[in-house]
């Protein structure tokens, strides 16, 4: 794609690795430079509740080498297989969704008021909304792609495509977890949009997602509240602003430079949910802004790689599956670093690759792994070196 | 291609959110982020000051008379927020010693006493912690910059003695429904002042019980007229100046003088009495006889001397100075002469006439006294010592010899009976001063019994001074104050036969020498002093023995105990200085150069350094004493 194209294809060469491989490469540098921030964030809380500082590491290392197994094992599949599956995935992940807000709070327990976690019993708890996103962009890409004529006319293109997107989120909001819900509104939108979809027909459907999105901030008093504490700035700090000034904190520490790995202060029970929603600002405590830019830059790169598989994926299928893949990495990792730094007000959710918790890491390396299956088939990837050169 | 269009669209406004993302961290932690991090601060640091342990002040057996119980280390109260508390004060003399070792005041800073006086080095410095705290109110320290203990003082006082001259002190004044009364013991070899009581006294553990006027230490602070004890100077200025010859008789005018037109008696007239008898029966008449033959300007010259007139230089804090009066100046008058030679218009504070009998019973000379023996640092190691301060030589020895004979007669045939104890002899002069009247003149305004005495046979010969004010059932200083002096020098008649006197020199009955403990276990050194009749008093952590005191080789009365102060061992050598070379040094830069190392000194002679041990290079531990042996330069040399 155009002006950067030569730069990319030189260092890919000069690295002399395939896409694939740096896509692997630089998800496995995410996840073990957040693994010790993960360290750093739960030593002391695992020290103090479970008598083992190592209690949270080691469990996420066991995690992340599930997502390592379940990214590599769909790399190895042609992804046109998926296309076939996808409907079927995208209808256990609404019924799934919507069944969570009927099943009692013993299987769906309630955290910090949203009921996102499907606790069933003697297997791990997982994060449904997390699989239907991918579940979302798979069926979607393939509904693009199959329609892809058809996409400019509303009746036929959008409308049903928006249906499809917007009934997820719509279960996913109900199940009160606002974060997850606007990441796929946002995604199923952006995917759309990318799929050539008519500007006014963008534009009708942005002024529903928004309204929808501020309607659920009004008439939930939790979320109201949480939202006037941010407009307030750092009033009631103790209240519904005390993650948020908690993470302030975190980041000023961190300065320049950062206190240092491991070196921490707001860790010590002072920000909630160190390792999982707000890791960020612990990124940004220990290793500063300079820091913190150089981690966001591997994401920037990640997305990046994702959208060169794009291009060269050998049908829109694919490269809707990577656009896709490249978008939900950049909105998530956005919006958790937006809710870090109080650009937005507090809402769950976990930083891809980063933070503590299976089902987000199985997700970002299963829709990962559906990239590299597209890049492993791309045109770029299958010929030969020097004609890649002159194209 | 509608997709890369919008592709590379999407991934522009990516990189502006990312830009921006970026920006926004930028701002937060760099530029705005003072406030937010002193909030931090605020909510994770605290700050708590460590009180350093006040030292403790100690008698000269290293009994301990004030020390500070509790405090010092950091409790965590119930809210999470950290205290040091400064920890009670306890004095074990209570009333008995309260006038010299004093108390504090509520912000633990010495008011009064040697507490006062030696405040600086009782206080430590205060130390610092710094503690974060973690949201769930658990803290940890991160920061320490510990307290460093106050230093101790040894005292001079013997606390048996003092709480003996306290009892005989109280029940005298209270016996005689006297206004007040003061006590002192001297040594008038050293100067080391052994008990110094007062009655009314207080109870510095609760002051608020006992009026203000009761703290005065009354034996430095008030003046008195001494009455006839001063007589003593008049004779000593006589036989020293050899100007009565032996064998002369002194007129007594048959208890009669006319003086500037007033009329001086005495109690029991006499024509006239052979010289010495003159003090025996304390004829004021013949006194002031005596006192013509000297003239004004020698016995002014005596009565300074003997240090009339000017402070002790006792270190103790309050001291009075005293009135006396110069031939020549404005008040002195055609009486003074007379009034001066049998102790009137003249005033003096009680350790003024201990010092003053000191000077007869020492040989004719006049010393400093002094309360505070040795100054020790926090870990007991010794900073500093008290020498003997010799003043001046006031008489003779001979004149000092037979002056104590004479006074010994006071005691034994005089006016002094009181004084005398069976088998002892016992020197000592009676006084009984009429008080000035607050509206003028001497009627009606009561009366002073005084008694100055030591033991001369006794080495060294403790002088006793007693002074009691205003006494309502009798007056003469014999029946007065003379038992009081009996009483305390029964005590250490009684003590000497026991065990021989504290100090003597060359008196080795029932003396031992303090073993070298220095590195043993504290239950092997404890065993050890309990095998040759010592005690032990521990200060410190367990662990071995990292100083004593006394040191090895002082020789101590059984029963006495030996101060060890306990250090884990490990220390020692990570912590382990290297002694200076102080040869050729003054006291002065010697004390300065082992102060630095914290290191103690030990002296031995005074002038510039000739010798020390441990040697020059050798390692030893922080708060190791380093004897060190002085001698004064040749004259040529400096």
């Amino acid at each position: 794609m155009i002006g950067v194209r030569p730069w990319f294809d030189r260092a890919r060469n000069q690295l002399g690795i395939p896409i694939v491989g740096q896509i692997f490469g630089i998800s496995l540098v995410l996840m073990a430079i957040g693994a010790i921030f993960i360290y750093s964030a739960t030593s002391a809380l695992a020290a103090r509740d479970y008598g083992d500082s190592f209690y949270f590491v080691q469990e996420h290392f066991i995690r992340i080498l599930l997502a390592i197994i379940i990214g590599l094992t769909i790399s190895a599949f042609d992804y046109h297989h998926f296309e076939r599956i996808s409907k079927w995935a995208f209808a256990t992940s609404l019924v799934t969704l919507a069944l969570m807000l009927v099943l009692p709070e013993s299987v769906v327990p309630r955290v910090n008021g949203a009921r996102r976690w499907l606790d069933l019993p003697g297997l791990p708890r997982i994060q449904p909304s997390e699989i239907a996103r991918i579940a979302v962009l798979v069926y979607l890409a393939a509904f693009i792609s199959r329609k892809s004529e058809l996409i400019t006319d509303f009746r036929q293109g959008v409308l049903p495509a928006m249906i499809a997107g917007f009934s997820v989120a719509l279960v996913v909001l109900a199940g009160r977890d606002l974060g997850s819900a606007l990441t796929l509104g946002t995604l199923v939108w952006a995917l759309l949009w990318l799929g050539g979809a008519r500007h006014r027909h963008m534009a009708a459907s942005a002024t529903v997602l928004l309204s929808l999105t501020a309607a659920a901030i009004y008439f939930s008093p939790y979320r109201w509240s949480r939202w006037l504490a941010h407009l307030r700035g750092d009033a009631d700090p103790l209240g519904a602003g005390y993650h948020a000034k908690q993470s302030l904190i975190s980041l000023a520490n961190g300065g320049w430079f950062g206190r240092g790995i491991g070196q921490s202060w707001q860790k010590y029970f002072y920000l909630p949910e160190a390792h999982t929603d707000f890791v960020f600002a612990i990124v940004g405590e220990e290793v500063g802004v300079i820091g913190a830019s150089v981690v966001l830059s591997f994401y920037g790169g990640l997305a990046w790689l994702c959208i060169r598989a794009a291009r060269d994926a050998p049908d829109l299928f694919g490269r809707m599956l990577a656009l896709g893949a490249a978008l939900s990495l950049v909105l998530n990792t956005f919006l958790h670093a937006a809710v870090v730094s109080v650009l937005i007000p507090p809402t769950g959710i976990p930083m891809p690759l980063f933070s503590y918790g299976g089902t987000s890491l199985a997700a970002t390396m299963l829709s990962l792994g559906i990239v590299m299956s597209v890049a492993a088939r791309g045109k770029v990837a299958r010929a030969p070196a020097r004609n890649r050169r002159q194209g | 291609m509608q997709v890369e269009d919008r592709t590379r669209a999407a991934a522009w406004v990516g990189l502006v959110c990312g830009i921006g993302l970026v920006a926004r961290l930028f701002w937060l932690q760099v530029f705005a982020a003072e406030e937010l991090r002193a909030a931090g601060r605020g909510q994770s640091k605290i700050t708590v000051t460590l009180e350093a342990p006040r030292g403790s002040i100690y008698d000269r057996d290293l009994r301990p008379m004030a020390h500070t119980v509790g405090g010092a280390s950091p409790k965590k109260d119930r809210g999470g927020s950290v205290i040091s508390s400064r920890g009670g004060r306890v004095y074990v003399g209570r009333e008995a010693s309260a006038h010299v070792v004093g108390f504090v005041g509520s912000d633990g800073g010495g008011l009064e006493g040697v507490e006062l006086s030696r405040d600086e080095a009782l206080t430590g410095v205060k130390g610092r912690a710094v503690l974060g705290r973690f949201a769930d109110r658990r803290t940890i320290e991160l920061e320490r910059r510990d307290p460093v203990g106050g230093g101790h003082v040894v005292l001079s006082l013997d606390l048996e003695l003092q709480e003996a001259a306290h009892n005989a002190l109280r029940a005298g004044v209270e016996k005689e429904r006297a206004e007040s009364g003061s006590a002192v013991v001297l040594d008038p070899i050293s100067g080391e002042v052994l008990a110094m009581a007062n009655w009314p006294s207080y109870d510095p553990g609760a002051l608020g019980r006992s009026p203000i006027d009761s703290r005065r230490n009354r034996a430095i602070t008030d003046l008195l007229e001494p009455g006839s004890v001063f007589k003593v100077v008049p004779f000593a200025a006589a036989i020293d100046e050899d100007l009565v010859p032996g064998g002369a008789r002194i007129d007594c005018g048959n208890g009669k003088i006319r003086i500037a037109g007033r009329t001086i008696r005495d109690v029991h007239p006499y024509e006239s009495l052979p010289f010495e008898e003159v003090l025996v029966q304390s004829s004021n008449v013949g006194t002031i006889h005596v006192a013509e033959i000297v003239g004004p300007e020698r016995l002014y010259r005596y009565s300074k001397g003997f240090g009339f007139g000017e402070p002790t230089g006792i270190d103790l804090p309050g001291e009075g100075r005293g009135k006396l009066n110069a031939p020549g100046d404005d008040l002195w008058s055609g009486l003074s002469l007379a009034c001066l030679a049998i102790g009137q218009e003249v005033t003096v504070t009680t350790v003024q006439m201990a010092c003053a009998m000191g000077v007869l019973a020492s040989g004719g000379i006049l010393v400093e006294p002094h309360a505070v023996l040795r100054m020790l640092g926090p870990h007991g190691e010794v900073h500093a010592v008290s020498l003997r301060r010799p003043v001046r030589r006031v008489v003779k020895p001979e004149t000092a010899a037979r002056m104590t004979r004479i006074l010994t007669r006071v005691v034994e045939e005089g006016t002094g009976t009181n004084a005398a104890i069976e088998g002892v002899r016992v020197a000592g002069k009676t006084g009984t001063a009429q008080r000035a009247h607050p509206e003028g003149g001497y009627e009606g305004g009561g009366y002073n019994s005084t008694f100055a005495g030591y033991l001369p046979d006794r080495s060294p010969p403790l002088v006793i001074a007693v002074a009691v004010i205003d006494p309502r059932e009798e007056h003469y200083g014999g029946t007065v104050a003379a038992p009081i002096f009996r009483e305390i020098a029964e005590l250490i008649v009684r003590r000497d036969a026991v065990r021989g006197p504290r100090i003597a020199p060359g008196s080795a009955l029932a003396r031992v020498r303090v073993p070298s403990l220095g590195g043993k276990s504290i239950d092997q050194a404890r065993n050890e002093l309990e095998r040759i009749g010592l005690r032990t008093r521990v200060e410190g952590e367990a662990g071995r023995v990292s100083q004593q005191e006394p040191r090895p080789g002082t020789a101590l009365t059984r029963g006495a105990s030996v101060l060890l102060l306990a250090a884990p061992s490990q220390r020692d050598d990570t912590m382990a200085v290297e002694v200076p070379e102080l040869t050729g040094l003054s006291i002065r830069g010697a004390h300065r150069a082992l102060l630095d190392l914290g290191l103690g000194l030990r002296l031995d002679g005074n002038g510039h350094v000739i010798g020390q041990l441990p040697r020059a290079g050798q390692r030893v531990a922080p708060g190791t004493v380093c004897s060190v042996r002085a001698e004064p330069r040749s004259g040529g040399a400096s």
